[in-house]
């Protein structure tokens, strides 16, 4: 049976952004994070083009175009969408054309027969004998539409884990489309109320594929 | 799954992937040896930025500086991590004394709705202020894993969005009645 060793969750947003005011400070003095967890923020830098800290629990990376909040602390998967939640209610005139929530798994597989049989089952080697000698899956991505009522779609990357030994490296790209048109003005709006709705759903269908493709080199 | 061959990345989708096969826009502008980032529209028209991550590599992108290109101090791999064993999301009923009662409904864990009477103080003295009828709080108990080892933990934090609360709205609209009086 495989087993999450690590796993973890981001939110990523696309569009124009000002890095410069996501100091922990700032963050604090929102009520979106605790002073005391903003004083002890580990600052990487804070600049007009990016802003980069961590906290104990918390990654924050900002450049013009991207903005991701990320954290392998399973406690803490809903303060995280709260944050985000918190900053796009702040930010509502903000234009934001894409989000993304970003589940990663890293499983053990527990043995090499399994994680090979995993490999061979989503990529089955025998037309690439002929081409590569020792042929083996480094990256898998698939893509499928999505299937509720919203723009973008579902990418899934399998690849084997660099933290692991035997291990899968599974991620789950939710991907929403907020803004086709540049008219558009409501897409930190849209992407609000995404994670206050969907939140929930997403993380179980994350997890639920995830856990699915896993499980693929025991029947392999 | 072997990591053999010759061939830096395999991609083995069985349907075409419209940001690699059109000939339209999409293109990789930036490649590390951990991840590509991804950009333009794809056949459909839809913005396709995104940001690939190879090898599962969980730690922090390289930011782009301007022109520049700036790497992060590289972080010693799963300094910390945590897992939930059982994580509820509660809404508190009400205050009694030292303590406050509360709905849990499960978010991880086994799937029934309990009702439960917390201490106050086994909320960090920052939250309190939150306690109030109606507020939400997460708590999550689990464990965890440390360089020096795994440990049991609990977390139970409020929900922080910044938006007035309860108490702030009544303020504000006895504030604005009292305008209309002092007038």
């Amino acid at each position: 049976m495989p087993q999450i060793q690590v796993q973890g969750v981001s939110i990523v947003l696309i569009g124009n952004l000002n890095p410069a005011i996501f100091h922990p400070s700032w963050f604090a003095a929102h009520n979106l994070l605790r002073s005391e967890e903003a004083d002890a923020a580990n600052i990487n830098i804070i600049h007009p083009d990016v802003a980069s800290f961590k906290t104990e629990w918390l990654e924050v990376n900002i450049v013009k175009e991207r903005f991701q909040i990320a954290t392998v602390q399973e406690s803490y998967y809903e303060a995280l969408r709260d944050i985000a939640v918190g900053i796009l209610g702040l930010l509502s005139h903000t234009p934001i054309r894409v989000m993304g929530i970003n589940r990663d798994f890293h499983f053990d597989l527990v043995s090499e027969d399994i994680w090979n049989g995993l490999g061979h089952r989503l990529v089955p080697k025998q037309d690439w004998k002929s081409l590569l000698k020792s042929p083996g899956m480094q990256n898998l991505v698939v893509q499928g539409e999505r299937t509720d009522d919203l723009k973008g779609y579902l990418r899934v990357s399998v690849q084997p884990s660099s933290r692991v030994k035997f291990g899968v490296f599974i991620e789950v790209n939710d991907h929403y489309i907020l803004k086709t048109d540049e008219k558009e003005v409501d897409g930190a709006d849209k992407a609000r109320v995404i994670l206050s709705e969907r939140w929930n759903d997403s993380m179980k269908r994350s997890s639920e594929i995830a856990q699915t493709i896993a499980k693929l080199g025991e029947t392999a | 799954m072997s990591i053999e061959g010759p061939s830096p990345t395999v991609s083995g989708n069985m349907t075409s992937d419209p940001d690699i096969t059109s000939n339209n826009a999409a293109r990789i502008v930036r490649r590390f040896p951990t991840e590509e980032i991804l950009t333009g529209i794809d056949i459909a028209g839809f913005d396709v930025t995104e940001m690939r991550k190879l090898k599962g590599d969980t730690e922090g992108p390289p930011l782009q500086f301007g022109e520049r290109v700036l790497s992060q101090p590289k972080m010693p791999p799963f300094k910390e991590y945590s897992k939930a064993i059982q994580k509820w999301e509660g809404k508190v009923i009400s205050l009694s004394g030292d303590t406050f009662r509360a709905t849990l409904s499960p978010l991880v864990g086994d799937k029934i709705d309990q009702e439960a009477e917390i201490y106050i103080e086994d909320v960090t003295p920052d939250e309190r202020p939150f306690i109030e009828p109606g507020a939400v709080f997460y708590w999550s108990i689990g464990y965890i894993e440390r360089p020096s080892g795994r440990r049991r933990e609990s977390v139970l934090r409020f929900r922080r969005l910044p938006m007035w609360t309860g108490n702030e709205v009544k303020k504000k609209a006895r504030r604005d009645l009292m305008h209309y009086f002092d007038e």
